[in-house]
C-alpha cells in the first residue's frame, strides 16, 4: 500500500528527479544509476515522511542531497552538457539565435561547482532565498550573494561560449 | 546574456529531457540494490562485524585449546582486542544508520558524511597500527619464553651462538640494524596503510570538503 502510494506520487513529481540528474550528469548511464539512486534513497526515507513540508520540497532535498554526495569510481568528462542534446529554438532574439545562447549558457550552468549548481537549480524552481537557505544550511542573505556571483559568472561564461562559437 | 532571461527555457528543458516512467518502471527500480558511498560502507562494516565475529570464535576456541601458553596468552589478547574492535565497528554501524538525508540540509548531510568518514579511517588505521607492536612483542617474547619444540630451540640456540660470537661492537651495530629495520618496517606499514585509505576514501572526502568550504565562503 505504502509502496503504491510512493510510486503514485514519484510519478507525479518525477520531473524533479530527472531535472538533478540532467543537471548533475553529463552520461546517459551516469543518468540512469542516479535516477535509480535517489529513487531508492526517496522510498528509504519515505517512511518518515510525516506530510511536514511539501511532497516536492522534500524530495528535492533528498534528490540534491544524494546528487551531491554520490560517488562515482570512474571520473568522466567534466561537463555536464552536450550541444546535441539541446532543443531547436524557433523564435530568434537579438543579434544571436536564441538557441545558441541557449547552448551557452546550458554549458555555463555544466561547469559550475556541485554546491553552485543546487542553488541554480532551487532558483529555477522559483524558491524562494529564505527556503533555498533552509535546504541548503545557510541564511537567505548567503543566498543572495551567491546567487548573484553565480548570476555573474554564468553571465561571463556563456558570453565566453558565445564567443568561441 | 543573463541566467533570468533563460529561466523558462532552461526550467523546461531540465525538465522535459526524458522519457516519463511508468508505475512498473519506478516498482522495477525499487527491487534494486543501492550503491550510495554510505551503504558501501554500511555493507563493509557489516561484513567486517560478522568476519569478525567468526574469526573471533576461532581465536577463543584456541585460546582456551592450545596446549602451548603462548598461544593461548596470543590468542586470548587478540580476541579482547578484537572484541574491542567489533564494538566499534558496531557503534560506527549505529551512526552510520542514523544518517538520515531527508531530514537534513545539504550542509548537515555533508557533515555527517565527512565525520563518518573520517572516524572510520582514524580508528582503522588506529586499529591497524595497535596490532603491529603487539604482534612483534607477541611473536618474539611469547615465542622465546615458549620454546618448546626443538626445531625452535635450535633456531634460538644459533641466535644466541651468533651473538655470543659478536664482540661489543658488533653485537651493538647488530641491534642497532635490527631497530632500524623494524623501525623502518612500521614507518612502511603505517604509510602504506595511510595511503591505502586515502586512496578508497581521500578523493571522495576532499570532494565532500570542498562542497563544505563553499557553502562556508
Amino acid at each position: 500500500m505504502a509502496q503504491q502510494e510512493f510510486v503514485s506520487l514519484l510519478k507525479t513529481h518525477q520531473n524533479i528527479v530527472h531535472k538533478v540528474c540532467n543537471l548533475y550528469m553529463d552520461q546517459y548511464k551516469d543518468k540512469e544509476d542516479l535516477f535509480q539512486e535517489i529513487t531508492l534513497q526517496a522510498w528509504k526515507a519515505y517512511q518518515s515522511f510525516r506530510g511536514d513540508a511539501k511532497f516536492s520540497t522534500w524530495l528535492y532535498r533528498i534528490a540534491l542531497n544524494t546528487a551531491i554526495t554520490f560517488y562515482r569510481k570512474e571520473k568522466r568528462s567534466p561537463s555536464i552538457y552536450t550541444t546535441d542534446e539541446l532543443p531547436e529554438m524557433i523564435s530568434q532574439d537579438g543579434p544571436e539565435p536564441i538557441e545558441a545562447q541557449l547552448k551557452a549558457m546550458y554549458t555555463a550552468i555544466g561547469d559550475l561547482s556541485k554546491i553552485d549548481k543546487a542553488i541554480v537549480m532551487l532558483y529555477l524552481e522559483d524558491y524562494a532565498y529564505q527556503e533555498i537557505g533552509e535546504m541548503m544550511g545557510i541564511t537567505a542573505n548567503n543566498v543572495a550573494v551567491k546567487m548573484n556571483r553565480i548570476k555573474s559568472k554564468l553571465k561571463e561564461q556563456s558570453q565566453k561560449y558565445m564567443d568561441q562559437v | 546574456m543573463d541566467l533570468d532571461q533563460f529561466k523558462n527555457e532552461l526550467n523546461t528543458k531540465l525538465a522535459t529531457d526524458h522519457i516519463n516512467r511508468s508505475d512498473a518502471d519506478f516498482e522495477q527500480l525499487l527491487n534494486k540494490k543501492t550503491g550510495s558511498f554510505i551503504d558501501k560502507i554500511k555493507k563493509s562494516l557489516w561484513f567486517e562485524i560478522i568476519f569478525g565475529f567468526l574469526l573471533n570464535f576461532g581465536f577463543v576456541y584456541a585460546a582456551f585449546d592450545s596446549n602451548m601458553h603462548s598461544l593461548r596468552i596470543y590468542f586470548g589478547v587478540f580476541s579482547v582486542i578484537m572484541y574491542l574492535f567489533l564494538f566499534f565497528l558496531i557503534y560506527l554501524l549505529i551512526r552510520t544508520n542514523q544518517i538520515k538525508i531527508a531530514d537534513q540540509s545539504i550542509k548537515s548531510n555533508l557533515n555527517s558524511y565527512i565525520h563518518l568518514i573520517e572516524e572510520f579511517i582514524k580508528r582503522y588505521l588506529q586499529f591497524t597500527m595497535a596490532l603491529i607492536p603487539i604482534c612483534i612483542f607477541f611473536a618474539s617474547y611469547l615465542g622465546y619464553t615458549d620454546a618448546h619444540s626443538e626445531k625452535l630451540m635450535t633456531v634460538y640456540k644459533s641466535g644466541y651462538d651468533l651473538g655470543a660470537k659478536m664482540n661489543g661492537t658488533q653485537f651493538l651495530v647488530f641491534i642497532s640494524a635490527t631497530i632500524v629495520l623494524l623501525s623502518l618496517g612500521i614507518y612502511g606499514m603505517y604509510h602504506f596503510t595511510k595511503w591505502y585509505l586515502k586512496k578508497l576514501y581521500g578523493n571522495y572526502l576532499n570532494e565532500l570538503k570542498q562542497c563544505i568550504l563553499e557553502l562556508q565562503n
